[in-house]
Formats: structure tokens, C-alpha cells, sequence
């Protein structure tokens, strides 16, 4: 067997478990928002499917499935049926340059079908050298899909809904991109399997705290998630962007958020936490196992952001429209400014402490 | 209570930052979080629903294994009431069919077997030879209750009791008076009693 | 397998442009000015350009597009009809004007040809060491472009006293 039959078959089969991960992470990211949202408010949550409810979210998925499909007469028909896809793609292709294990020296696998001569297998789908790039640009079209689908339905609530995303997403867009900046100072590379290594070398780059908090809260804006959730607020909007979508494409905006919240999790972990870098150990001396330590050990550091984005959604209220501009403009730019260029000062002058 | 007015100066560095109230507020909900998690969490999920977990610290009522028990002036099923030597109250006055604003009582009187016990009382010459109330139709805003002039029909605490078919929710004369066998001491849920007609 | 992409990438362009100027709704211009920016970055992949493409999502289609898009949305436009004959005269000859000027270089790219092991990957790297050597002056001066037009919206939005 050849070097790119080989190459073909792990990128299906890594392709595979992302997807996996996502869509199933999904169904227990819904759960555990639900179940973790009643037990903040002293409620039990869904507890009756199959193992304390666990049958739940794929309950309601075959509900929003089989649901009868209404489409409103006054829709842009075309707009509307495209804006769940679009909003569904980004998310999911986010996840094609996130590395979610340490890599796999090659004689380690024992794969008999596939021949003997494996290549040392890196357990990311794809190591572009713009792999941060890639990840701000693809958040940054995930916008389209709200827009599309709150200009599609031809009402005043979901446009409103979509302008506020759009102009929302415009706005944290900056702080984020600058708060990667420093990240990516410090890592001197774009590529995120390089951060990594550099992070599992070192230290964790959680140690520049000013930007991973404008990161944190850019993302928790760019998820469009509590207290930043204004493209949606019920008590306003009526639900805003989504309003008139029912069945499995009001199911695809639900899918697509928590996948979001789930590969948001990812880039937070990468990009501060080292990634599948399982502290004071190697990786690489214990062989296959340690490869899925390291994977097992990144899906709990996921989970722990993912339960963070739970906490803060059930703990604070909703920002006020001036107020969230307020903070972007006027709180995160600034401070994101000042942290690329105090990383980039802190660099120079502990120079040979660091590389 | 008063309206309690506070003046927030924005303009100081504690409130324009306020990272350290959103800290104190997650600090709230997490304590929230794990008085219920934590105590769920470790209980088989049958243990769970037989309502081992004590309520005190939810407000979560596991419904069919646990009942609400409603305060005493709840407006539940009606029930028609009887007398010590189990005759039924009711005269077939027609009152609250007339109160009625939802029309769902029926009555058809007829002279009472117990007429001629009552010489000096000419309300107990009749009885209701047919007395059905559609709980369909019925709002239970108890304005039968008020109108009867003889206590005969009341609405009882019972609130679950849904049916499979349009003639099983029309309760008749012996259906209500099972009813009011079933709640005339006032323990219908404290006692976990059932209601044991056809639905 | 290269071709094919690019032909699938340059079509889709191609036509999503044609859909930009023949539709009469805004928004589905915009959006499918969105689609035009999607094939060209996936062109820019095909020619090792990845920072260039990410940059072309990121910053056309993930941010000025918006903008536009938010734009055509708040002011809630209806279609527009064609304009009258004069500007149409006049944006025929210009359009004109402009195709005769990217034809030049097409014309010339058979001398600059580079065989493809000696194209550079067009990573942060590469651009980053052209951008701050050779290319430093036109550098600082779009820059000084781009702050002259922050500093006139701000003097915009400042009300006259």
C-alpha cells in the first residue's frame, strides 16, 4: 500500500472521530446544559430517558426529525432553506485543524491490513501553517447563517435578530483576533499543532491571562451564547434569527450552536491550556496509551470549558445593546492593543528565557 | 415593601470593571449547582424516581411517582355529595346548571325514593335521575359550588385525571358520587388514592 | 485532479460575479459577492497562497461583507432598477477601460512563469519577510491610507460646533 492510499484512509477515518465527536458531543452538551441549568435553578432537569436521561437530546432529535416541516409563504425560499446549512458548515469545519492527541510514532499501530510501513500519525486532521487564521476566518463567516436566516424570514424581530448578530460579530471579531496575536507572539507560529508543542515544551499560555480573558469573552460573544446572546433574546425578539424555522431546521440552529460552544472549548484549550498536553507527563513513553491519555485528557479539558460556557449562560443576565458595544469597543480593543504589545515588549527583554 | 432606591455610581473602577461580581454570582449559582448535582448525581436513577431524594432542597415534584397535594380551596373535579345514610344531596333544583357559564352540567330530576321520608321538606321530594357534568366543557370556576343551595355538588382537590375518550371525561351520578367517597376526608393525595373508574 | 478544482472554483466565481450585477435584490448581491470571495480563496489555496486565502475569508467575507450586508439590511433596500442611459454609458466605457487593463498582464504571465518546485508557499513567513523588505514603503503607506480614512470617519461623526 502507498504513502497517499495510507494518507487517504487515516484522514477518513480522523474525519470520522472529529465528526463523531462533535455531533455526539453535541447530544451530551445539550443534555448536561439542560440538566446543569435545572440543578443551578434547585429543578432535577430531564431524568427519564433511558439512563437518568440520558436518551434524551437523541429523543428529541428523532422529534425534530419526524416534526412536521412548515415553511411560511412569506419567506425568501431559497435563503431560508440555505441559511441552516450555512450556519451548520462552519461549525463543523472547524474542527479540521484542531490537534486532539499527541502523535502517534510510527510501529505503534498495529494495523496489519494496512501494511507495515506507517509514517509517524499525527492526530489532527489538518496541520495548515495558517491554522489560526483558518479558525478566525470560519468563526467569523458562522455570522452568515444568522444573518441569512433572520433576513430570509421577512419579519421585523429576526432581522433585528440578524443585524445585532452582524454587528456583534463585527465587533468582538477585533479583540479576538488581537488576543490571538499574542498568542501567536509567544508561539511563533501560525500553526496550531506547533502552538501545541511549544505550549507542551514550555508553559501554558494561559500564563498571558489579560489575553486569554479578552479571548474568553470574545468567544463567549462570537458564540453567540449568554450574556452575549442578543441575536436570539426571547423576552425582545422572540427568539430572533430562528423564529420561524420548525423541525429538524430549527434543530440544525441548535445543533449548530453547541457544536460551536464545543470546538470554541477546543481553540480555548489549545490556544491556553496546551492542547492535549497532559501536564508533568510524556506522551511519547508508554506508546499507545499515551497517545489516548493525551486524547482523553484534551475531551476533559473541552468539558470543563464547556461546562464554564453552561455556568456563565444560567449565572448572568443579558448585556444591554450600548453595553455590549461599550465593552468591545471601549474595554476589550484597547486592552487587547495593549496585551500584544506588552507580550510583544515581555518576548524581547526575557528573550533568553524563552527560546 | 417599599421600593428600595440605590444610586450606582458607574463611574467608579469597582463597577465599570464588575469582574468581581460576576465572580461572586458564579460563586452563587455553582453553590446551587452542587446542593442539587451533588445529590442527585450519586442515586441510581430508579432510587431517583421513587423520590429518594428528599425535597427539600428542589423544587422539581417527580411527578408520577410523587403528587402535588393542592391547598384546601383548589378547584378540581367536582364531586357530588351525600348524606349520613348515603343518599345524595342533590334535589335536581337545576341552579347549577343554570350557573353554569361553560353549560356542561345536565340534570334530569325525577321524584326521589326517599320522598315521602321528608313530609315537611318539599326539597327532598326530587333527585337527580340523571346528573352528568362533561369536564370537557367545564372551566372549574366553582360557580355550581356557590349556586347549589344544598350542598350538593363541590370541587374537590383531584386535578389528574385526564381520559382517553370524549365519553369517559363525561362523569355521571354514580362517578361523582365515587368521587366523593374517595375525598370526603380530604386525603385523596396524602393517602395515594387513585381514582378506580374507567377512563 | 488540480484543473478540475480550479475550473469547478473559477466557473463558480465567474457566475456568483455575473449573479452580482444581474440580480436586483441587495442582499442576494451581497451574498453572492460572498460566494465570488469564497472561489477566489480557494483559487489562492490552489496557488499555495494559504495566508493570502484565509485573509480574503477573514477579512472580505467575514467582515466587510457583513458590513455591507448589515448596511443593505438596515436600510432595507428594495430592488433597484437599472440605472438611466448615461451612467450606463459611463460605467460601460470604464468597465471596459478595466478589462483592457488586466489583460496586459495576462498576456505576460508566460514570461513570468515559475516552475512549480520553485514556487513559494505563501505562509505568514514569506509574506511577512516580502511585506516588511521589499515591499516596506507601499506597506507604511496603505497604512497611512487606512488611518487617513479612520481619522475622516471620526471627524464625520463628530457633530459641527
Amino acid at each position: 500500500m502507498d504513502a497517499f492510499t495510507q494518507n487517504l484512509i487515516f484522514t477518513v477515518l480522523k474525519i470520522a472521530f472529529v465528526l463523531t465527536f462533535t455531533l455526539l458531543g453535541v447530544t451530551m452538551v445539550i443534555l448536561a446544559e439542560r440538566r446543569f441549568s435545572a440543578f443551578i435553578q434547585d429543578r432535577l432537569g430531564p431524568n427519564r430517558t433511558w439512563f437518568g436521561g440520558l436518551g434524551q437530546s437523541f429523543a428529541d432529535g428523532i422529534k425534530l426529525i419526524v416534526k412536521e416541516d412548515v415553511i411560511p409563504n412569506h419567506v425568501d425560499r431559497l435563503v431560508y432553506l440555505l441559511a441552516p446549512v450555512v450556519m451548520m458548515t462552519p461549525a463543523l469545519m472547524i474542527g479540521a485543524v484542531i490537534p486532539f492527541g499527541a502523535t502517534i510514532p510510527s510501529g505503534e499501530l498495529w494495523l496489519p491490513l494496512l501494511g507495515a510501513n506507517l509514517e509517524n500519525l499525527v492526530l489532527q486532521i489538518a496541520n495548515i501553517n495558517v491554522g489560526i487564521l483558518y479558525f478566525v476566518s470560519v468563526t467569523s463567516i458562522g455570522v452568515y447563517g444568522i444573518v441569512m436566516g433572520g433576513w430570509a424570514q421577512n419579519n421585523k424581530y429576526s432581522l433585528l435578530g440578524a443585524l445585532r448578530a452582524s454587528a456583534q460579530m463585527i465587533s468582538y471579531e477585533l479583540p479576538l483576533g488581537l488576543s490571538v496575536v499574542a498568542v501567536v507572539l509567544m508561539a511563533g507560529s501560525l500553526s496550531l499543532g506547533e502552538i501545541v508543542k511549544v505550549q507542551q515544551e514550555g508553559f501554558w499560555f494561559i500564563l498571558n491571562f489579560p489575553a486569554f480573558l479578552v479571548f474568553l469573552i470574545a468567544v463567549f460573544a462570537e458564540t453567540n451564547r449568554l450574556p452575549f446572546d442578543l441575536a436570539e433574546c426571547e423576552q425582545e425578539l422572540v427568539a430572533g434569527y430562528h423564529t420561524e424555522y420548525s423541525s429538524m431546521k430549527f434543530g440544525m440552529f441548535l445543533l449548530a450552536e453547541y457544536a460551536n460552544l464545543i470546538t470554541s472549548s477546543a481553540f480555548i484549550v489549545t490556544l491556553f491550556f496546551g492542547g492535549w498536553d497532559v501536564p508533568f507527563y510524556d506522551e511519547t513513553a508508554h506508546g499507545l496509551a499515551g497517545v489516548l491519555l493525551s486524547v482523553i485528557v484534551f475531551a476533559i479539558k473541552i468539558s470543563f470549558f464547556v461546562f464554564l460556557f453552561i455556568w456563565v449562560r444560567w449565572s448572568l443576565p443579558r448585556f444591554r445593546y450600548d453595553q455590549l458595544m461599550h465593552l468591545g469597543w471601549k474595554r476589550l480593543l484597547p486592552i487587547s492593543l495593549a496585551t500584544v504589545v506588552g507580550t510583544a515588549i515581555l518576548m524581547v527583554l526575557f528573550k533568553d528565557l524563552y527560546h | 415593601m417599599a421600593t428600595k432606591t440605590i444610586s450606582v455610581d458607574i463611574k467608579t473602577v469597582k463597577n465599570d470593571v464588575y469582574l468581581v461580581e460576576i465572580f461572586k454570582g458564579l460563586l452563587l449559582t455553582l453553590k446551587h449547582f452542587l446542593k442539587i448535582g451533588a445529590k442527585s448525581a450519586y442515586l441510581a436513577p430508579t432510587e431517583r424516581r421513587a423520590g429518594k431524594l428528599s425535597t427539600n432542597n428542589r423544587a422539581t415534584i417527580q411527578y408520577p411517582e410523587e403528587k402535588w397535594v393542592p391547598y384546601p380551596q383548589y378547584r378540581g373535579l367536582h364531586r357530588l355529595n351525600k348524606d349520613e345514610q348515603d343518599r345524595t344531596k342533590c334535589v335536581a333544583c337545576e341552579m347549577c346548571a343554570t350557573a353554569c357559564p361553560a353549560d356542561c352540567i345536565f340534570i334530569e330530576a325525577e321524584r326521589s325514593p326517599w320522598a315521602d321520608e321528608f313530609p315537611n321538606d318539599p326539597k327532598r321530594e326530587k333527585h337527580p335521575k340523571i346528573y352528568e357534568i362533561d369536564v370537557l366543557r367545564c372551566i372549574f370556576c366553582g360557580f355550581c359550588e356557590e349556586a347549589c343551595p344544598c350542598e350538593a355538588i363541590e370541587l374537590t382537590e383531584i386535578y389528574d385525571f385526564a381520559a382517553y375518550s370524549r365519553e369517559n371525561a363525561v362523569y355521571d351520578k354514580e362517578k361523582l358520587e365515587r368521587v366523593y367517597d374517595l375525598t370526603k376526608d380530604g386525603k385523596f393525595y396524602q393517602e395515594g388514592r387513585k381514582l378506580d373508574f374507567e377512563f | 485532479m488540480e484543473l478540475a478544482i480550479f475550473i469547478v472554483l473559477a466557473v463558480l466565481a465567474i457566475s456568483s460575479a455575473v449573479v452580482v450585477i444581474t440580480q436586483k435584490s441587495p442582499v442576494y448581491s451581497v451574498l453572492a459577492l460572498v460566494s465570488t470571495f469564497f472561489a477566489l480563496a480557494g483559487i489562492y489555496v490552489l496557488l499555495n497562497a494559504y495566508f493570502l486565502a484565509m485573509i480574503q475569508i477573514a477579512v472580505y467575507a467575514g467582515a466587510i461583507m457583513v458590513l455591507f450586508l448589515f448596511v443593505v439590511m438596515l436600510l432595507n433596500l428594495k430592488e433597484q432598477y437599472y440605472v438611466e442611459n448615461p451612467k450606463k454609458i459611463i460605467g460601460g466605457v470604464l468597465g471596459l477601460a478595466f478589462v483592457f487593463a488586466l489583460l496586459f498582464p495576462i498576456f505576460e504571465i508566460e514570461k513570468n512563469l515559475v516552475p512549480e518546485s520553485q514556487m513559494p508557499v505563501g505562509d505568514a513567513y514569506n509574506i511577512g519577510i516580502r511585506l516588511f523588505t521589499d515591499y516596506v514603503f507601499p506597506f507604511e503607506i496603505a497604512s497611512i491610507i487606512l488611518l487617513i480614512a479612520t481619522v475622516g470617519a471620526i471627524v464625520f461623526t463628530k457633530k459641527h460646533s
